[in-house]
């Protein structure tokens, strides 16, 4: 009985994520990678990093993605004089009926679902700081108090990958709390034709709901219900372990591209962006091709290249999809 | 009861590895069948080169070394292509899990089997609902499945495709000669004990050449001839497995020797002045001993010059110790010149001695060194012969052209089989016995060696009542001198052709390509200057 039950949840869940799907792919035009990708971290509660040139509907994926589900949606633009009071918040002094001065909380603009943080990389290292914790803790001490976040409670921050004058890069460590990189592609001609046509005219219509707070806390609840077997967390650890260029079964180019691989926080991702994906899917278990699924968002970011990797432009995407298609050798030979 | 998962994917493993096990039994045995084939195509190979005359069977393994060695290496074949087989299994067994995993794959069920597998075995973590439902979706999937076959027969397809054409390629070699026929393969020891007789004849005739070289009165360069003949018939006398090249050296050196002794004598007559008397008479003694009528005959004249010189005493000394046995030439002679010596009767002795002599002398040539010159060249005609047969070499049919003009049609025969005009065979010509096991040749056969050969007719048997055919008054008109009809040249240039291709294709020695020539010289017509034969 419990059976059948739970796969009418998968099954109701698998319904309700095409109805997600297909609702942000109405307003967002030619990234129907990115919409899927975008579900997963968000099913997997994790945050996500999205890159790419202006004008590609990054600012208007986040902002699609919170009205279809009804979730409170803040933006915050990082700039250099951003402080961390400016995303958290601060106590401000204020006088109640009786003109007796207090110390009040203003909550900032990390007090929502879904927060994007747009152009990260602008903000000064003690502002990047105070989101990253914030990201991480879902919560904020603001003067010895701490502070819960709304739940759910996603950012999604943005870099603009072409404008690096006067920007402070993300430390690798803080990039390794961003469960997907997302890489925003150029969109078709037919997709530029399909976005001219509808964006332009005055009947744009609103983002409709399909997924209420409480349906979607329930989907990230199942997605850590998603069943995983051993051969699939075997095939996920030794992925996360052939990017390191020390490994044993490392491959020559990893040897000579990758100065340090993916953290065993990559493993977590990749299993719980797995799961997340086979749900997408309407599937109670996680195979491997979940896992190859996930593989570039989660670890595209995770490693770091070596010089030699940046001289020759060898891309750390081109350095995985390598990993990947040899990835049944990986688990053939051990590591 | 639910259904397992494991339960028939563990059957359909097991039966998958049944069918890889026969499929690499039957690479293993596709293997040995192609080490067969292609050692049974060796073979055959080996037999077309015998057939064209490439190599001799003497000189080539036995066929069966051959089957032998193929058999040996077919088996070191099974052995890797069994050994490679278990290493391939072992490779390619397929594990309950593997089995689930290629099911996954081949119905793109996203790992749904091997999942279910590992939450049948509780290894899989997730929620105990969504457990039960991967596994009745498993279970559901699994019952529409068939039996699946994991690969099909390709590698054995192949292989037996290659094995059938390698046969058939086999098959197609042709295992002869075009043209020739090939004798049906004789027993070893059949074809081997003519060619142990023959080697052992050579053998004979080289403890002969032996014994008449050890003379010291020989001349320097008739002992090096001896020597050198008498080597090289050993060396064909020590090993049968020489090839032709061998039997033309001896036969140059015979032919040498021959040369040399028709050109003169083959004793020095500056060292037959300086031996002393007594060394003389005892080789004068050997000589008559071994029937060597061309040494004894200028020793016995040597010694006639000095009876008049040397002290009788002395020479009746040596001739006693000469004696010491019987001798086969002029048996008594040589006693009886003993017993005037000692009577020193040196005129007596000296009329004997000039007798013995004047016998030696007279005695019909050719001397025994060169009879024995002859027989040891006719012998190794035959041992061609018989080894060019025992190559499957189809023997030459002489019958036609070699005809002799007498009227009788004969054809070659091999010498074994033959006999001498005087009825006797070249074996019974053969006497043992004497010292040392030396054989000696019978003195009463005088055979010119151009009629000792293959060359020796056989008498056609014509009834006197009988019409003679057309043909045998053909033959017998031409021996009346009438060889100036059509009918008569057409069939001499038949025979001429014949002739002539069998001495081009190396069948006829080329010590006896001479005497075929002249002999069809001798019966040509008058168009051909041709004479009575």
């Amino acid at each position: 009985m419990s059976g059948s039950v739970s796969e009418e949840r998968v099954e109701a869940a698998q319904k309700s994520l095409a109805l997600l799907r297909a609702e942000i792919e109405r307003r967002v035009i030619g990234q129907r990678s990115l919409v899927v990708e975008s579900i997963v971290a968000l099913l997997a509660r994790g945050n996500v990093l999205i890159e790419g040139p202006p004008g590609l509907g990054k600012t208007l994926l986040v902002r699609v993605l919170s009205e279809a589900l009804d979730l409170e949606f803040s933006r915050i633009q990082f700039t250099p004089d951003l402080m961390p009071a400016d995303i958290t918040g601060s106590q401000t002094l204020v006088q109640d009926e009786r003109n007796v001065p207090r110390l009040e909380f203003r909550r900032g603009p990390i007090f929502a679902n879904i927060v994007l943080a747009d152009e990260v990389n602008r903000a000064t290292p003690k502002t990047q700081s105070a989101l990253l914790e914030a990201m991480q803790e879902r919560a904020v001490t603001i003067g010895g108090a701490r502070l819960a976040l709304p739940a759910p409670f996603i950012v999604a921050a943005t870099q603009n990958p072409i404008e690096m004058e006067g920007t402070y890069p993300l430390p690798e460590a803080q990039l390794d709390r961003f469960l997907l990189k997302l890489d925003v592609r150029f969109p078709s001609i037919e997709d530029l034709r399909e976005i001219g046509l509808r964006t332009t005219g005055n009947d744009e219509s609103a983002t409709q709901i399909v997924i209420d707070r409480t349906t979607l806390i329930g989907l990230q609840d199942l997605t850590r219900e998603i069943v995983v077997a051993p051969h699939v967390l075997d095939f996920a650890a030794h992925l996360t372990i052939a990017t390191h260029p020390d490994a044993k079964n490392a491959s020559d180019s990893i040897r000579r591209f990758v100065r340090y691989g993916a953290s065993p926080r990559a493993m977590q991702a990749l299993i719980l962006a797995g799961r997340a994906h086979a749900l997408v899917h309407g599937r109670a278990w996680v195979g491997e091709d979940d896992i190859r699924s996930v593989a570039l968002p989660v670890l595209r970011h995770r490693m770091i290249p070596t010089f030699d990797a940046r001289l020759e432009g060898v891309t750390n995407d081109k350095l995985i999809q390598e990993l990947v298609a040899r990835a049944p050798s990986l688990q053939a030979t051990g590591s | 009861m639910q259904l397992s998962i494991r339960t028939p994917i563990t059957r359909w493993a097991r039966a998958s590895n049944r069918r890889r096990i026969a499929e690499e039994l039957i690479i293993a045995l596709t293997w040995v069948g192609i080490s067969l084939v292609v050692g049974a195509g060796l073979i055959r190979a080996c037999e077309l080169i015998i057939a064209l005359g490439w190599a001799s069977s003497d000189t080539w393994p036995s066929k069966t070394a051959q089957w032998a060695f193929t058999i040996w290496a077919t088996g070191w074949v099974a052995k890797i292509a069994v050994t490679r087989g278990i290493w391939r299994y072992r490779k390619r067994r397929t594990r309950p899990r593997d089995f689930a995993r290629f099911l996954d794959r081949r119905h793109r069920t996203h790992d749904l089997f091997e999942t279910a597998m590992a939450v049948e075995s509780s290894h899989a973590v997730g929620a105990e609902g969504l457990r039960s439902a991967i596994l009745t979706r498993a279970r559901e999937r699994l019952a529409a499945l068939s039996h699946p076959v994991v690969e099909p027969f390709r590698e054995p397809q192949r292989t037996i495709a290659g094995i059938g054409l390698a046969a058939a390629l086999v098959g197609l070699l042709p295992a002869s000669a075009p043209g020739a026929s090939v004798e049906p393969d004789h027993p070893q020891t059949e074809a081997t004990q003519p060619i142990d007789v023959r080697a052992a004849r050579m053998v004979e005739h080289a403890e002969w050449l032996s014994g008449f070289g050890r003379g010291p009165s020989l001349a320097p360069d008739a002992r090096l001839l001896i020597g050198h003949a008498e080597q090289q018939l050993r060396t064909i006398g020590a090993s049968r497995g020489h090839g032709l090249s061998q039997l033309t050296k001896a036969e140059r050196a015979l032919r040498s020797l021959r040369t040399r002794l028709h050109s003169g004598g083959l004793l020095d007559p500056v060292g037959l002045q300086a031996a002393n008397t007594s060394t003389l008479m005892h080789e004068l003694a050997d000589a008559l001993a071994h029937e060597h009528t061309d040494a004894a005959q200028p020793l016995a004249a040597e010694l006639l010059q000095r009876l008049d010189t040397v002290d009788v005493e002395e020479l009746a000394s040596a001739a006693g110790l000469a004696l010491g046995g019987p001798t086969r030439l002029e048996p008594g002679r040589l006693d009886r010149v003993l017993e005037q010596l000692q009577n020193r009767n040196v005129g007596a002795a000296s009329v004997e001695l000039h007798a013995l002599s004047e016998d030696l002398a007279a005695r019909p040539s050719p001397t025994s060194l060169s009879q024995t010159v002859e027989d040891a060249l006719a012998d190794l005609h035959d041992y061609r012969i018989e080894r060019l047969a025992h190559a499957n070499r189809p023997l030459p049919e002489h019958n036609d052209p070699v005809a002799p003009a007498d009227g009788s049609i004969g054809r070659s025969t091999p010498s074994s089989e033959r006999s001498s005009s005087d009825g006797r065979s070249s074996e019974s010509r053969r006497s043992h016995g004497g010292d040392a096991g030396v054989s000696r040749i019978d003195r009463d056969t005088r055979r010119n060696p151009a009629e000792s050969t293959v060359f020796a007719s056989e008498q056609v048997p014509i009834p006197l009542d009988a019409i003679p055919s057309a043909e045998v008054r053909l033959v017998q008109r031409a021996e009346q001198g009438q060889r100036d009809s059509k009918d008569y040249q057409a069939r001499y240039e038949h025979y001429r052709t014949v002739a002539e291709s069998a001495m081009r294709s190396e069948e006829i020695p080329v010590t006896r390509r001479d005497y075929v020539r002249r002999y069809f010289q001798a019966i040509g017509g008058q168009a051909v200057g041709g004479r009575t034969p």
